[in-house]
C-alpha cells in the first residue's frame, strides 16, 4: 500500500512543479514586464521576413524604427507564404488582423471586400505621393491608396547568354522580329532559343508570359474596369506567342523555376524575367562574363512602352486595433535611407522612384538595366480595374491560351471567346 | 459479470437505480468521442453545407449574403461542373480497376511460391510507402517532355516518333491517362496485401477438390479464388472508390486539373472554387455535393452486399 502511495504522488508534484514552472516563465509576470514597460505594439503580418534580403530590411528598419519610438515594439507575425493568404483571410474574418499586413498578389480582392484601410489622411501630410513610383496607382481604388509599395520589381528584363549569343554571331534583339528571328536561331544542339510557359498550368505562370507578350505589343487585359482581351493589340500579343510555340524554341512543359535552371545550365539562350535573377545566377562566376541584360524589344514607340512589374506593400487592416503605429511604422520604412537600403540588401527597387546606388550598381553594373527597365514597369498582369477578378480572369485567358497553343485555334475566334467568357463571369459576380 | 447494456436486463430490487447506472455508464465513456466528433467533424460539415447558401467573398468584410440554392443552381447550369463530374468517374473507375487488377495479379504472383518471396513481397509494397508528393514528383520527371524516362523507352523502342507532352497535350485521354498510371502505381500495394491475405484464407481443400473434379486453372479461380476473395473484394472496391474520389494532391501536384481542365475532378474544383477565385460560398456547394454523392455512394453500396450476404466486415 505504502509503495502504491508514494508511487502515486511523486508524479503529482512533478506535474504540479511543471505547471508552477510554466506558470512562472510565461504568465502574469512576462504580461506584466510589457505592461510595465509601457510598451505599445506594433503587430506586422509577413511572409518575407524571413526571407534572404527582406529579411535584413525588414529587421534593420525594425531596429532603427524602435529606436525612434522607444515605446513601441515591433512584433513580426511571419507565416509561411504558403499559408499566408489563408492565415490572412481567416484573421481577416475574424477581425484579429496585425496592424499592418504585407499585401501583394490579393490586394485587390481586400480592397473590394472593403478590409483596407485608406490610407489617404496620413499620406496627405507627407511627401511620398510625390516620390513614389508610378506603380503606385494601381493601389488606388475609388480616389483612395489601400496599400503603400515597399518593394517593387519589373518582370520583363531581357536576359540572354553571352556566351551562346556570341557563338551564334548574334546581338541583343532590338525588335520584336528579331527576338523570334534571334529566339529561333539559338534553338539548336540541346539549347532553346527562349523561355516562356508552355502550358495551362500552372495558369499564373501562363498569365505572366502572356501578359509579358501582350504588353510588349501595346495590349490591356482591361482599360478602367472593362475587358479588352479581343483588342487588336492582345491578339498581337498572343498571336506572337503563338509564333514563338510553333516555332518550339522553349522547352515543353516546363515549370519557371526548371526553366530558369536550365538558362542557369545555359541550355537556354534568352528569358523575359525579373532582376531577382541577377542574385540566384550570380553566385557562379563563370556568369559574371556571360550574363547579359537588356531591355527588351517593344512593337511600340518609347512613349507608350509599358512592361510588366509586381510589387510588395504594406497595408492596415480595418480591423487593425492600432492604426496609428501601424502608418507610424510605414511611413518610417519609407524614409529615403529605408529605400535605398532596400535596393541595396535585396537588389528589388523600392517603392520610391527613380532610386539608385552607386555601390549596387559597381558589383552588380545589370542592375542599371534593371533601373531603365523599371521606368516603363507600370503595369502589374492584373486586368486594370477588375484586379479582383483576376484569379477566374486567369484561368480564363489560360484556358483560351492553351487552346490557341496546343489546339490550333485561331487567336481573334479564341480571344472573342475568352472577351465573352470573363464578361459573363463579371455579370455573374455582380450579380 | 457486469453488463453495459440498455440496463433493461439487470434490473434489481433497487432496479431503477441500477438502471440509471448501467444505462448512463456507456454513454457517458462515450461522451468525449462524440464530443470530439461533434466539434471537428459534424459541426464543420454543418457549416460548410450552411455555407453554401451563402455567397461568401474572401475577406468578407462585407457580409456573407444569403442566397438560398443559387450557389446548387449556379454548379447544375456550369458546364465546368459537368466536365469535373465525368472527369472524377473516369478518374474513379480507372483508379479502381487499375489499382485492384494490379494488386489481384501481384497478389496472385506472390502467392506463389516463387524464389525470393520476401524480397518481391517487399518491393512490391514499396509505391504504397510513398507519400503522394514523392510519387508525383517522380512521375513528373519520369513524363518530362524532353529528358523523362517515358518518352525516351517509348522511343527507343519505336512506339513513338515523338515525345509525348504526357501532362500537357490537349486531348483529354493522354493526361488523364498519365495522372492514372501514378494513382494506380501508388495504391496497388494495399490490393496486394488484402488480397493475398484473403487468398492465403481459402482453405487448400477447396483447391483439391476443384482439382479432383477435374477444374483446370480458370475454372478454379472462377470458382474457387474468386468467390473466396469476394469479401476482400467488396471491402477494397469501397476504400478504393472513396480514396479515389477525394484524391486531391496527387492531381494537384501533376496537373493542377489541367490541360484544359482534363483533369479536373470535383474535389479539385473544390479547391480551386475556394482558393484561387475564392468563391467560398460555391466551393462549400462543390464540397457538399461531393459529401453527398460520397456518402450515398458507401451506403447503396453497402446495403446491396448485406443483401446479397456478403457481409463487407462480417
Amino acid at each position: 500500500m505504502r509503495t502504491r502511495r508514494t508511487s502515486r504522488t511523486v508524479p503529482r508534484w512533478i506535474i504540479v512543479g511543471f505547471v508552477l514552472v510554466v506558470a512562472a516563465a510565461t504568465g502574469p509576470a512576462a504580461g506584466s514586464r510589457l505592461v510595465e514597460a509601457g510598451t505599445r505594439t506594433v503587430s506586422v503580418g509577413t511572409y518575407q521576413w524571413t526571407q534572404p534580403g527582406i529579411k535584413d530590411w525588414f529587421e534593420a528598419v525594425a531596429a532603427a524604427f524602435q529606436k525612434e519610438y522607444p515605446d513601441i515594439t515591433v512584433k513580426p507575425e511571419v507565416v509561411p507564404v504558403n499559408e499566408y493568404w489563408d492565415k490572412m483571410i481567416v484573421q481577416v474574418r475574424a477581425g484579429s488582423t496585425p496592424d499592418v499586413m504585407q499585401v501583394n498578389g490579393i490586394t485587390h480582392q481586400l480592397i473590394a471586400d472593403g478590409a483596407l484601410a485608406p490610407l489617404d489622411n496620413w499620406l496627405k501630410t507627407t511627401d511620398i505621393p510625390k516620390r513614389w513610383h508610378p506603380l503606385q496607382n494601381v493601389l488606388v481604388r475609388g480616389g483612395n491608396t489601400y496599400a503603400l509599395i515597399y518593394s517593387m520589381s519589373n518582370w520583363s528584363m531581357l536576359f540572354y547568354n553571352k556566351d551562346v549569343l556570341k557563338a551564334a554571331g548574334l546581338q541583343p534583339p532590338k525588335t520584336i522580329d528579331e527576338l523570334y528571328d534571334n529566339a529561333v536561331k539559338l534553338t539548336k544542339g540541346g539549347v532553346f532559343g527562349f523561355s516562356m510557359s508552355t502550358q495551362q498550368n500552372p495558369d499564373d505562370q501562363m498569365a505572366v508570359a502572356l501578359s509579358q507578350m501582350v504588353y510588349l505589343h501595346g495590349g490591356w487585359w482591361a482599360k478602367n474596369g472593362v475587358p479588352t482581351v479581343n483588342s487588336p493589340e492582345v491578339i498581337k500579343g498572343v498571336s506572337f506567342y503563338k509564333r514563338l510555340f510553333d516555332a518550339k524554341v522553349s522547352p515543353i512543359g516546363m515549370d519557371q523555376q526548371q526553366r530558369r535552371q536550365m538558362f542557369r545550365e545555359g541550355k537556354i539562350a534568352m528569358s523575359l524575367d525579373g532582376p531577382w535573377v541577377i542574385r540566384q545566377i550570380i553566385d557562379d562566376p563563370a556568369w559574371k562574363e556571360r550574363l547579359g541584360v537588356a531591355v527588351p524589344p517593344s512593337a511600340v514607340p518609347e512613349k507608350d512602352r509599358v512592361f510588366m512589374a509586381q510589387f510588395s506593400a504594406l497595408a492596415i487592416p480595418k480591423a487593425a486595433k492600432n492604426k496609428e503605429d501601424a502608418w507610424k511604422f510605414i511611413e518610417f520604412a519609407s524614409r529615403h535611407p529605408w529605400q535605398v537600403k532596400m535596393l541595396e540588401l535585396t537588389l528589388q527597387s523600392p517603392g520610391e522612384k527613380g532610386v539608385t546606388s552607386a555601390k549596387v550598381e559597381s558589383e552588380f553594373p545589370w542592375m542599371r538595366t534593371s533601373w531603365d527597365v523599371d521606368r516603363y514597369a507600370t503595369r502589374l498582369r492584373y486586368p486594370e480595374g477588375l484586379e479582383e477578378h483576376f484569379p477566374a480572369f486567369r484561368r480564363t485567358l489560360a484556358k483560351y491560351a492553351t487552346q490557341v497553343l496546343l489546339q490550333n485555334r485561331d487567336v481573334s475566334q479564341a480571344m472573342d471567346e475568352a472577351q465573352k467568357e470573363i464578361q459573363d463571369s463579371l455579370v455573374k459576380a455582380k450579380r | 459479470m457486469r453488463s453495459y447494456g440498455t440496463g433493461r436486463v439487470k434490473r434489481g430490487r433497487n432496479g431503477r437505480l441500477q438502471w440509471r447506472r448501467q444505462g448512463f455508464f456507456p454513454y457517458a465513456l462515450l461522451l468525449p468521442a462524440v464530443v470530439v466528433v461533434g466539434l471537428f467533424i459534424i459541426y464543420p460539415i454543418c457549416q460548410a453545407v450552411l455555407m453554401s447558401f451563402y455567397d461568401i467573398s474572401m475577406g468578407s468584410a462585407g457580409r456573407p449574403r444569403f442566397i438560398g440554392l443559387l450557389n446548387y443552381r449556379d454548379m447544375v447550369t456550369s458546364a465546368e461542373f459537368w466536365r469535373a463530374i465525368r472527369v472524377t468517374l473516369v478518374y474513379v473507375a480507372g483508379s479502381v480497376s487499375g489499382a485492384y487488377l494490379l494488386g489481384l495479379g501481384t497478389a496472385l504472383l506472390i502467392s506463389m511460391p516463387l524464389f525470393g518471396r520476401k524480397l518481391i513481397r517487399l518491393c512490391l509494397i514499396l509505391p504504397w510507402a510513398l507519400p503522394q508528393v514523392v510519387v508525383a514528383m517522380i512521375w513528373m520527371l519520369m513524363y518530362d517532355y524532353q529528358y523523362g524516362v517515358v518518352n525516351y523507352l517509348l522511343r527507343v523502342m519505336h512506339v513513338l516518333d515523338t515525345s509525348i507532352n504526357w501532362l500537357g497535350d490537349p486531348s483529354s485521354t493522354i493526361p488523364m491517362l498519365a495522372v492514372l498510371v501514378p494513382s494506380i502505381w501508388n495504391q496497388y500495394p494495399v490490393a496486394t496485401l488484402m488480397l493475398l491475405a484473403g487468398l492465403l484464407m481459402i482453405p487448400q481443400e477447396a483447391y483439391e477438390a476443384a482439382a479432383i473434379d477435374g477444374a483446370n486453372a480458370v475454372q478454379r479461380f472462377r470458382f474457387v479464388t474468386w468467390p473466396g476473395l469476394r469479401p476482400v473484394t467488396n471491402v477494397l472496391v469501397l476504400l478504393f472508390t472513396v480514396w479515389a474520389f477525394k484524391r486531391f494532391d496527387l492531381i494537384y501536384l501533376m496537373t493542377q486539373g489541367g490541360p484544359l481542365q482534363a483533369t479536373e475532378t470535383l474535389i479539385l474544383q473544390t479547391y480551386l472554387q475556394a482558393f484561387q477565385f475564392w468563391n467560398m460560398g460555391y466551393a462549400a456547394a462543390l464540397g457538399t455535393l461531393s459529401l453527398v454523392v460520397s456518402l450515398a455512394f458507401s451506403t447503396g453500396y453497402l446495403l446491396k452486399i448485406r443483401r446479397r450476404g456478403e457481409g463487407v466486415l462480417e
